[in-house]
C-alpha cells in the first residue's frame, strides 16, 4: 500500500469572505507536488490546515501518516515548514536560530548546516534584523533544509528573490529529489520553478480544486494553435479554452490536447498552421480567466 | 485538552527562548532598580519618596515592556508562524506563554519587593511603610496580570495599552485612598510595620484576585482554536 | 556534475524531451559507450533539477527507442545493441524526410516538385565535396 505524505479528504472550510467544500488533495510519498493559484485562491489556507494550524470544519488530514491536528506534535518533528509571510527574531543572530532549532530537533545536521551557510552566502553571526529580505528567505529555508524533514512544506518559498538567490535555493531543493522517502510541497508565483520541479500540479481557484494531475499529462493536456478557417467561418469548437479569432485567422486555446482535439479541429475545417505547447505560466492565466 | 505535561520539552524550550530575548533588557532594569533601592534607603523623606515614584514606575515599565516584547510583538513581527510550525500545539504555546510571561515579571519583581524590604528594615526608613509598599508592589502586579491576559487574549496593542493605561490611573488613585485610610495613614511613621484587619485584608484580596485573573486566562486560552 | 546535460528551461522543447535528445546524442557520438551504466532516475533528476516524473518519462521513451535497456532493481543501461548507432541514425533521417513531406504539402508542392528539390540538395552536396 502506498504512503502518503498526506493526505486531505472531504475538507470543508469556512471563512466570511471565503470558503472550500468537499476539497481531496493527496500527495504520495517521495512525490514532489506544486500547488498553483491567485492570491487568495486558497493556497495559504490548504497549508496551515496541513500544518494543524487551522482546523477545518469537516474533513480528514493526515500529515506522514500522523492525524492533524490531534498527533501535529509528532508530525511537527518532522515537517519542515517555511513561508514568505514568517519572520524570524529581529534582536537575535542567525546563529541563535540555528541553534535554537538544534536544540528542538534531534536531527538537525551541523555540518550541513555550516554548509548551507556558505552556499547561501549567510554570516551565522550577523542579526536578522540587519538582513535583506533575500538573506531572510534563505535563512529561514536552512533553519528547515537543515534538519532534513521528512515533508517539506514552503509558501512561496523564491518569491521576490532575485535570480540568483533563487537559483541557490533550487539547487538546494533539488537535492530532495535524490531521497524517495522525502516529499516536497510548495506553491508558488514562479510557474517556472514549479513546472521544472513539480511531479503533481495542483491548481486551486476561489476554493476550488481546478485541476489536480501529474505534470507531463497535464502539460501535455493544453496546448495552442494557429489555425486558418474556410472563409466567413466563425470559429467554433468543442473543446475549446479560449478562441480568438481576426478574419480567416484563429488562436484557439485548449486543454483537451489528449484526446484527440487536433483531429477535431481538421474535421472542423480548420487549417492547423502552428502548435504550441504551452508554459505552466500561459496555462494559469488561460486556467484562470475561463473561470471567471 | 492538551495539559502543560504532554509537551513539558518543548515548553520548557520556548519559556527558554522568551527569557533569552529578554534577559538583556532584564539586566538593565535590575540595574536601575538597585540604584532606586539605594536612592529609597537615604534616609530623607524626599529621596525616599523620590525612590519609591521611580520604583513604580520601574515596576511598571518592566511589565509593560514584556507583555508587549513578548506577546503582542510576536503577532506583529509575524514571528508567531515560526514558533507554531515547531512541535508545539497551539494550547503548548499558549501554556508556554503564560508561564515564560509570569516567571519573567515575577522574578524582577520578588527581587525588587524583597530589596526594598530589606533597605527599608536594615535602615532609618520607618518601618510602619512596610504595608503601603507591599500593597502597592501588589496592586502594580495585579495591574500586569490585567494586561498580561488582554495581551493573551486579544493580542491587540490597542486593548492591552488601553488596559494599561486604566490599570496606572487606578495605581494613583489606590494610592492616595491608601494614605487617606486611618489604619495605614497613623501607622507609616510607627519605627515598626503593623498589619491590621484592613491591610490584611487588602493584602489577602489583591492576592486573590491575581489568581482568579491567571486561572482564568489560562482557561479561556485553551478554547482558542486558531492563532493565525 | 551535471552528466554533461544541459537542460534549457525556455526552449519550447519540453524537457523530457530535451533529455532524450541529449542522451541520444551522446549514445550516438559514442560519449556514453554501450552497456555504460546510466544515473539512476533519482539521481539524475536532483542534478539537473528536474522533476522525477520527467526523468522517468525520459528513460521510458529512451527505452522504447531502444537507446536504453532497464533491468528491474539493477537501473537503466545504455543499449548493447551493435548497431544501435545506425538504428539510431536511420531513426533520425526518416524523422528528417517526415518533415520534409510535410512542410512540402503545407507549401502545397506536388510530389515531383518535391522530387525535383531533392534531386538539387543532392547534386549540390556532390559538387561541394569533389571541390573541397
Amino acid at each position: 500500500m502506498q504512503s502518503f505524505a498526506f493526505d486531505m479528504r472531504g475538507i470543508d472550510i469556512r471563512y466570511p469572505h471565503f470558503a472550500m467544500e468537499n476539497l481531496n488533495l493527496a500527495l504520495p510519498q517521495g512525490q514532489v507536488m506544486g500547488l498553483v493559484g491567485v492570491n487568495g485562491a486558497g493556497k495559504s489556507t490548504t497549508i496551515r490546515m496541513l500544518m494543524g494550524l487551522v482546523k477545518p470544519a469537516a474533513g480528514q488530514i493526515e500529515v506522514l501518516g500522523y492525524k492533524m491536528p490531534a498527533q501535529q506534535v509528532q508530525a511537527k518533528y518532522e515537517i519542515g515548514f517555511a513561508s514568505d509571510d514568517m519572520r524570524l527574531y529581529k534582536s537575535q543572530t542567525l546563529q541563535w536560530h540555528m541553534d535554537f532549532v538544534h536544540s528542538i530537533y534531534p536531527q538537525f545536521d551541523q555540518a550541513y548546516a555550516k554548509d548551507l551557510l556558505k552556499r547561501f552566502e549567510l554570516i551565522g553571526e550577523q542579526k536578522i534584523k540587519g538582513l535583506s529580505h533575500g538573506q531572510r528567505v534563505k535563512a529561514s529555508l536552512l533553519l528547515v533544509l537543515a534538519r532534513r524533514p521528512k515533508l517539506l512544506i514552503l509558501d512561496e518559498p523564491t518569491t521576490g528573490l532575485d535570480p540568483v538567490a533563487r537559483d541557490e535555493v533550487i539547487s538546494e531543493l533539488a537535492e530532495v529529489l535524490r531521497d524517495d522517502a522525502r516529499s516536497v510541497l510548495f506553491s508558488s508565483h514562479n510557474t517556472h520553478d514549479i513546472e521544472k520541479l513539480s511531479d503533481q500540479i495542483a491548481f486551486l481557484d476561489r476554493g476550488k480544486l481546478l485541476a489536480l494531475q501529474d505534470k507531463e499529462t497535464y502539460l501535455d493536456s493544453w496546448s495552442r494553435f494557429r489555425c486558418q478557417l474556410p472563409p466567413g467561418r466563425q470559429a467554433d469548437i468543442t473543446g475549446a479554452v479560449s478562441i480568438r479569432q481576426q478574419g480567416q485567422l484563429a488562436e484557439i486555446i485548449t486543454d483537451q490536447n489528449n484526446h484527440d482535439f487536433p483531429q477535431r479541429l481538421v474535421q472542423a475545417g480548420f487549417t492547423v498552421l502552428e502548435q504550441h505547447r504551452m508554459s505552466l505560466e500561459e496555462i494559469f492565466v488561460a486556467n484562470v480567466k475561463r473561470s471567471r | 485538552m492538551s495539559n502543560i505535561f504532554s509537551n513539558a520539552r518543548m515548553i520548557k524550550l520556548l519559556i527558554g527562548k522568551d527569557w533569552q530575548l529578554v534577559k538583556k533588557s532584564l539586566a538593565a532594569y535590575l540595574a536601575g532598580g538597585v540604584l532606586v533601592i539605594g536612592l529609597m534607603g537615604m534616609a530623607t523623606p524626599l529621596l525616599f519618596n523620590t525612590g519609591a515614584i521611580l520604583m513604580i514606575t520601574l515596576m511598571i515599565v518592566i511589565g509593560a515592556r514584556s507583555a508587549i516584547e513578548l506577546v503582542i510583538n510576536e503577532k506583529k513581527d509575524q514571528t508567531l508562524a515560526f514558533v507554531l510550525s515547531l512541535p508545539v500545539t497551539p494550547q503548548d504555546y499558549a501554556w508556554a506563554k503564560l508561564g515564560a510571561n509570569l516567571l519573567l515579571y515575577l522574578v524582577p519583581w520578588l527581587l525588587l519587593v524583597l530589596g526594598m524590604l530589606a533597605v527599608i528594615v536594615s535602615s532609618p526608613v520607618y518601618n510602619g511603610v512596610i504595608p503601603l509598599v507591599v500593597l502597592v508592589s501588589v496592586f502594580i502586579l495585579l495591574s500586569y496580570c490585567c494586561y498580561l491576559a488582554t495581551a493573551l487574549l486579544t493580542y491587540s496593542e490597542g486593548y492591552t495599552t488601553a488596559v494599561m493605561i486604566i490599570t496606572n490611573l487606578l495605581l494613583n488613585g489606590f494610592i492616595i485612598w491608601l494614605l487617606r485610610m486611618p489604619a495605614i495613614h497613623l501607622t507609616l511613621e510607627a519605627p515598626t510595620a503593623s498589619w491590621n484587619s484592613t491591610s490584611l485584608g487588602l493584602l489577602t484580596g489583591g492576592i486573590t484576585l491575581i489568581i482568579i485573573v491567571l486561572l482564568g486566562t489560562a482557561a479561556l486560552q485553551q478554547r482558542k482554536t486558531s492563532f493565525l | 556534475m551535471t552528466y554533461g546535460l544541459f537542460l534549457s528551461a525556455t526552449d519550447k522543447k519540453p524537457m523530457y524531451l530535451q533529455i532524450v535528445e541529449q542522451i541520444t546524442s551522446k549514445v550516438l557520438l559514442g560519449d556514453w559507450p554501450a552497456d555504460m551504466a546510466l544515473p539512476s532516475i533519482r539521481e539524475l533528476a536532483a542534478a539537473t533539477q528536474v522533476s522525477v516524473i520527467t526523468v522517468k518519462r525520459a528513460y521510458a521513451e529512451l527505452e522504447q527507442a531502444g537507446v536504453i535497456v532497464t533491468q528491474a532493481g539493477r537501473g537503466s543501461f545504455v543499449s548493447p545493441h551493435p548497431d544501435l548507432q545506425q538504428q539510431l541514425k536511420q531513426q533520425e533521417l526518416a524523422q528528417l524526410l517526415q518533415a520534409a513531406v510535410a512542410l512540402a504539402r503545407q507549401l502545397q508542392l506536388t510530389d515531383a516538385e518535391l522530387a525535383a528539390q531533392l534531386e538539387q540538395q543532392l547534386q549540390q552536396s556532390s559538387a561541394q565535396s569533389s571541390a573541397g
